[in-house]
């Protein structure tokens, strides 16, 4: 007795749940398939690390110089340069390594920066030796180990900055390195004086429920360091432009803070990569259940799921190298040299300002930035005359020096203090036209947030933030037609300054993680002057940079 | 460890994760290909490719609809690639779609016989009723897949039918034994 069938349903019902056993090869051919796969993955990680290298070394490069020329001629200052420090993790064998390695090259650094100043010498960081990554280093193999992987507090292990970022826990917090007072000016020392360069901006990454604390390190008020949990310190690298009798000796540290940089970054980013692990456990987070037959429910598909976090894909990091035209003007008129001066014309030059950034993707529209530049800033204040004379009447806000403390310095058309004096011939003393050149330069630390407006191959954003300024170097001069001398150092300067930053970016994309921006800013300084003298200072700069995404 | 869990871990090509992935479904998808190969042999260089291509897309999968459907999508898109090149001839075009009945006793045909006869099919004809008949894509789905009319699909449907229950037919006459 045979029914009749529909073919259709016949099939349909003896196929419905067929399922076959394939061999027990074709695991084993899939498994060496992806092995192979594998090890090719590692040949373009080590590409975007170079590309991050690569716009360092192109930024530091801009720094070394322009910076050499610029201040060729300057009195003689320590040649100071920041030397790289990674804490070191025992665990991990790379970075062990590294770590050894730039430990070393820090010891060259501070002695060679050893410097007339005792008071200056720079402490090594106090390194506190993160705890030992739990998880052992393969050999050879930047990818994450297998499952023994400790995971954090979501349950999520953490990855190599493949392509996923995707479950990566959240907030990533960062500090700024601000230090304080560091312009030591030795008493005695007439122009000798150290400038310090400084300022790492640390990056730490912060895992959200953790508890981490962030310690930060001050070793005599230059290098500060955060400690984290694993390795994920990006030192920045704040070169200073200073020389002097040392040029050749700069140019020899810059080839060593160069290759300083490239293992640095290497370290470093090879550190971020690698990060497999968090060795801080939550541990109620962690029972992530392992219910029992949690595969067999789970194979009905969860169709309603979503992706929450970003696209695997995603890069978070973008690092920065940036050169600006910087026009400094005055919201108001007025003189901090000395308030005979306020009504005087004001000549601003336009300064150069070059700096590093790295910015932290925080949303698919938010990024956090921070970085380090160095800003020199110069401006003439004209129609003045001088004369020599030994009755000088100081300055109000400067310190002069011996040849300038010589100098009797008044607004063209004042009244003179006092009568003009004869010189030794009898002959009324000459007065030669001048002008006032004030130059100061500051070390920059801004914190910024960048808004994206529009994000395609051209983007726009509003980025705003603030400042924290450090000064590193300050003259006054006068320049008349064929002289320049310096004549001493503004008093009322504050070592520490802030302003509060405001502008568009324009970026363009190109290749696949380069982009190329132009970002006007201003830049408003607060708390320039200790007293202003009624000269309220901004800054607009034009930063040009490049970018690298990672 | 959720699904979800599992294939993020693929994603980042944690070996352990993407071999419990496999033993998960390494049998629904072998199976997929046995019906839309030609052959055993066949069918095993299609499942171990078509697995590879999964572990190394399984970042696009958005987890937005099932995750086996979409596996399965991927098995059978790498299959269908064998077959993009192969010219067909295409003869008989709107024939009218009939309702095609057999004998059908369940014990005398077997799944056995049926996976061969399948098998045996003319490519061209074996993917549309595979796809149509046995995995329910519509005639519009299975013309874009296999770059075809839809009319091409629908004849190709009914042939295979028609030789289908030719065979059938015979086996139940002839009653031979099971052929593996």
């Amino acid at each position: 007795m045979s029914e009749k069938k529909n073919i259709d349903r016949l099939f349909q019902e003896k196929f419905k749940d067929f399922e076959s056993e394939p061999s027990e090869l074709a695991w084993q051919y899939i498994e060496a398939r992806l092995e192979k796969k594998r090890d090719r993955k590692i040949i373009p990680l080590w590409f975007r690390l170079t590309g991050a290298a690569a716009v360092l070394l192109i930024g530091l490069a801009i720094i070394f110089t322009v910076g050499d020329n610029k201040n060729a001629g300057n009195s003689n200052n320590t040649p100071v340069v920041s030397a790289p420090e990674s804490t070191g993790n025992k665990g991990k064998d790379e970075n062990g390594a590294a770590n050894g390695l730039s430990r070393g090259k820090n010891t060259t650094g501070a002695a060679v920066t050893a410097t007339d100043d005792p008071g200056n010498v720079r402490d090594k960081t106090k390194a506190n030796q993160s705890r030992p990554s739990a998880v052992p280093a393969k050999p050879g193999s930047v990818g994450s180990s297998a499952s023994g992987l400790p995971q954090t507090s979501d349950g999520v292990a953490v990855y190599p900055a493949g392509k996923q970022t995707g479950k990566n826990t959240g907030a990533k917090s960062r500090k700024a390195g601000a230090a304080n007072d560091r312009s030591t000016h030795s008493p005695a020392g007439p122009e000798n004086e150290s400038r310090y360069a400084s300022t790492s901006g640390n990056v730490k990454r912060q895992q959200a429920k953790q508890g981490n604390t962030a310690s930060v390190k001050q070793a005599d008020g230059l290098k500060i360091t955060h400690e984290a949990t694993g390795r994920n310190n990006i030192n920045q690298i704040a070169v200073n432009e200073n020389n002097q009798s040392g040029q050749t000796q700069q140019h020899n540290k810059s080839e060593v803070n160069k290759s300083e940089v490239t293992e640095k970054t290497t370290t470093s980013t090879r550190a971020i990569a690698a990060k497999a692990e968090d060795t801080k456990k939550d541990s109620t987070a962690l029972a992530m259940a392992e219910e029992p037959n949690a595969l067999e429910e789970l194979l009905k598909e969860k169709e309603n799921k979503s992706v929450t976090e970003n696209e695997p894909k995603i890069n978070r990091w973008q690092i920065t190298s940036n050169v600006a035209p910087i026009y400094l003007s005055s919201t108001s008129e007025g003189s901090p040299i000395d308030s005979r001066f306020s009504g005087n014309d004001k000549e601003y030059k336009t300064n150069l300002s070059y700096g590093l950034g790295l910015s932290y993707a925080v949303s698919k529209k938010l990024s956090v930035r921070t970085g380090v530049n160095s800003i020199s800033l110069e401006y003439n204040t004209n129609d003045v005359e001088f004369s020599q004379t030994s009755n000088a009447r100081q300055l109000e806000h400067v310190n002069m020096n011996l040849q300038g403390s010589m100098l009797d310095i008044r607004a063209k058309g004042e009244s003179l203090a006092s009568a003009p004096e004869l010189g030794t011939n009898g002959n009324i003393t000459q007065k030669f036209d001048s002008s006032i050149t004030q130059k100061t330069g500051y070390i920059e630390v801004p914190v910024e947030l960048a808004y994206q407006l529009l994000d395609k191959r051209i983007g726009i954003e509003v980025i705003g933030g603030f400042s924290t300024l450090f000064l590193n170097e300050n003259e006054v001069s006068l320049i008349s037609s064929d002289t320049e001398m310096q004549i001493g150092k503004a008093n009322n300067l504050n070592s520490t300054h802030f302003s509060t930053n405001l502008g568009i970016g324009f970026k363009y994309n190109f290749f696949k993680s380069f982009q190329f921006n132009l970002e006007p800013k201003l830049k408003y300084q607060i708390n320039t002057y200790t007293e202003s003298g009624n000269f309220n200072p901004f800054l607009f700069g034009i930063y040009t940079g490049l970018n690298y995404r990672f | 460890m959720s699904l979800e869990q599992l294939i993020d871990d693929c994603r980042n090509n944690d070996r352990k994760a993407q071999e419990q992935l496999y033993n998960l479904y390494k049998s629904k998808l072998f199976a997929v290909c046995l019906k839309y190969s030609r052959s055993y042999a066949e069918a095993e260089d299609n499942f171990q490719d078509g697995f590879l291509i999964i572990f190394s897309k399984i970042g696009q999968y958005n987890f937005k609809g099932s995750f086996e459907g979409w596996m399965k999508r991927v098995m059978i898109n790498n299959v269908l690639q064998q077959y993009r090149n192969v010219t067909f001839l295409d003869m008989n075009k709107d024939v009218a779609d009939q309702d095609v009945e057999v004998d059908a006793d369940d014990d005398a045909v077997s799944l056995d016989y049926l996976m061969k006869i399948i098998q045996e099919l003319p490519d061209r004809y074996r993917l549309v009723f595979n796809l149509y008949v046995i995995d329910g894509y519509p005639h519009k789905e299975i013309s874009e897949m296999l770059n075809i009319t839809t009319g091409t699909s629908k004849s190709n449907l009914a042939r295979a039918r028609m030789i289908l229950k030719d065979k059938i037919d015979n086996y139940n006459t002839h009653k031979l034994p099971s052929a593996k």
